[in-house]
């Protein structure tokens, strides 16, 4: 079971869906934007952040964990709302011989595709911060076992930055949290408004 | 059975409104009618505009669309061959077809020479048989394959006509369908288009046999440099022929530009060839089957190698297309089209 998860293809589909259309062709323009808004400017920001001792304290972080927790319930039911309106527009167009109907059925289920890809991450990446918020918050201490010194001396290195390296982490994946969260919000939005208007996504 | 290859064209065309306004000259201050074009329109909008069994329907059968535009385009013809300007080209539709969900009309025109008396021989023993002639007004026929592809939910459409080695109704056919469509207002504007395919295809099994370099219009000293006895020929124009070339296209086109960023080396500037941009490059080439073809190297450098159709899709033992044949070879080439100009998507 362990062997067969899919993390790593989720985080493969999710990336590529960043720069892929829903026609399937990959985008030179959206590779490059997705190249520095969403790699290269967590980076940049985190690094700003815990350079400049940017931490966070027992609320926020109770109220990051909060808020990501209510969030990544909400997008597990919306993987089943995405599936389920997917399905419809298979069955709905499986007769359909037109040209433009059936183009229409394949960028609905390409863009189905990617929006569940995109939900399952933002879902990983929210687990991970968690993770990683709990992590920030344990104390290393050295009191209960006697290391040597020469460990002692990289403990005490290490307790300076394990803390900083967590934090850089944790702000990476919560930028890039907000960054998928965007792009999922206006995906639903051209979801809905294709359901009331019955036009072609964009 | 004979040599005669069948050749495929295809065409990438848009259409727009055309807006014909009433413009005052500014001297003389007479009226002159002028063509603006407004936006490109879907093809939807184009059919229910000008295809509409009858003005008040309502609901839109895109079917009857599609048979209105094939019977109006069959009228077009008033059952007269269509002829080019010159009156030396004439064809007429033998069988319009559609294919609505596809959006495609299609069938088989007859065209060929005309406008002038011909006198048809026996290539064997001429003089032992009996002479036939042909009028100024008759039209030698072969018949043609063509396919319209136009999807309602874009005004890209494509074009495709079928020709032989040595006959082919192109500039007669193309000029009547864009005749056609500005009856309707509506511009139609084309591009030779090369599927990918053809392309690679191309790159990898031909050789380049010839390369010639022609400039046009030399200005007067330049040819009086020539030799002064061409001073006053205005339309001389000159080619400098690269002859008995096995050349592979791929290592040619990568190492055609020198590393000076030119085409020629020589000097040629006593020509007024110094510049890549001052002529007109021709590459012929041939491919494994000895089949001849050339393409112009413009300023916009496109590759655009004759399609030759395989002779499977002759009907048996004659050198016409088998009209369900082509057919099918063209509506599977249409498909592939579809992805490359990114109509039709590619399954994630």
């Amino acid at each position: 079971m362990l062997s067969e998860t899919n993390l790593f293809l989720i985080i493969k589909d999710a990336n590529k869906s960043l720069f892929t259309s829903i026609d399937g062709v990959i985008e030179k323009k959206d590779k490059a934007i997705k190249l520095y808004i969403f790699d290269l400017l967590p980076i940049i920001i985190s690094i700003l952040i815990v350079t400049s001792n940017g931490i966070l304290n027992e609320s926020l972080t109770n109220i990051l964990i909060t808020g990501l927790s209510i969030f990544s319930g909400l997008f597990f039911s919306l993987i089943f709302v995405v599936t389920e309106k997917a399905k419809e527009i298979r069955k709905e167009y499986t007769e359909s011989t037109d040209d433009e109907l059936i183009n229409f059925k394949i960028r609905y289920l390409n863009f189905s595709k990617q929006l569940i890809a995109q939900i399952s991450y933002s879902i990983l990446i929210a687990l991970m911060i968690i993770l990683l918020a709990f992590l920030t918050k344990i104390e290393l201490s050295s009191d209960l076992i006697r290391f040597p010194n020469y460990f002692q001396n990289g403990l005490a290195l290490s307790k300076l930055i394990i803390p900083k390296l967590l934090y850089f982490i944790l702000y990476i994946l919560l930028i890039r949290f907000l960054i998928v969260f965007v792009i999922i919000l206006s995906s639903m939005y051209s979801m809905f408004l294709e359901q009331i208007n019955n036009t072609k996504i964009k | 059975m004979g040599q005669i290859e069948l050749k495929l064209s295809i065409y990438d065309f848009h259409i727009r409104r055309t807006n014909k306004i009433v413009i005052d000259e500014p001297i003389g201050g007479k009226k002159k009618k002028k063509n603006t074009y407004s936006n490109e329109i879907l093809f939807e909008e184009f059919f229910n505009e000008n295809f509409k069994p009858t003005i008040n329907s309502e609901s839109i059968n895109k079917d009857e669309l599609f048979s209105s535009f094939a019977l109006k385009y069959n009228q077009s013809f008033n059952g007269d061959f269509k002829k080019n300007e010159t009156g030396t080209r004439a064809f007429l539709p033998l069988e319009i077809k559609k294919a609505s969900p596809r959006n495609l009309v299609y069938g088989m025109v007859e065209g060929g020479i005309t406008g002038i008396d011909r006198s048809i021989k026996a290539s064997k023993k001429p003089k032992a048989t009996r002479k036939t002639k042909l009028s100024r007004d008759d039209v030698a026929t072969l018949p043609f394959y063509f396919l319209l592809w136009m999807p309602f939910d874009s005004n890209n459409g494509i074009l495709m006509i079928q020709s032989y080695t040595d006959e082919t109704i192109l500039g007669v056919f193309k000029q009547h369908i864009i005749d056609f469509f500005e009856s309707l207002n509506i511009n139609f504007s084309y591009k030779a288009f090369v599927p990918q395919k053809y392309q690679d295809e191309f790159y990898e099994n031909s050789k380049i046999t010839q390369i010639v370099y022609k400039k046009g219009k030399l200005n007067s000293s330049t040819r009086s440099r020539f030799n002064p006895i061409f001073y006053d020929t205005e339309d001389m124009s000159f080619e400098l022929k690269l002859s008995k070339l096995s050349l592979s296209p791929l290592s040619f086109f990568d190492n055609y530009k020198m590393k000076n960023g030119k085409y020629i080396g020589a000097d040629l500037s006593d020509l007024e060839m110094n510049e890549n941009n001052a002529y007109d490059t021709t590459v012929f080439y041939e491919d494994s089957k000895k089949r001849k073809a050339h393409i112009k190297l413009n300023k916009s450098v496109g590759i655009y190698p004759t399609i030759f159709l395989d002779n499977s899709l002759k009907i048996e033992n004659e050198d016409y297309p088998d009209f369900e044949k082509i057919h099918e070879f063209c509506s599977g080439l249409l498909k592939e089209i579809q992805i490359e100009i990114n109509y039709s998507p590619n399954v994630i």
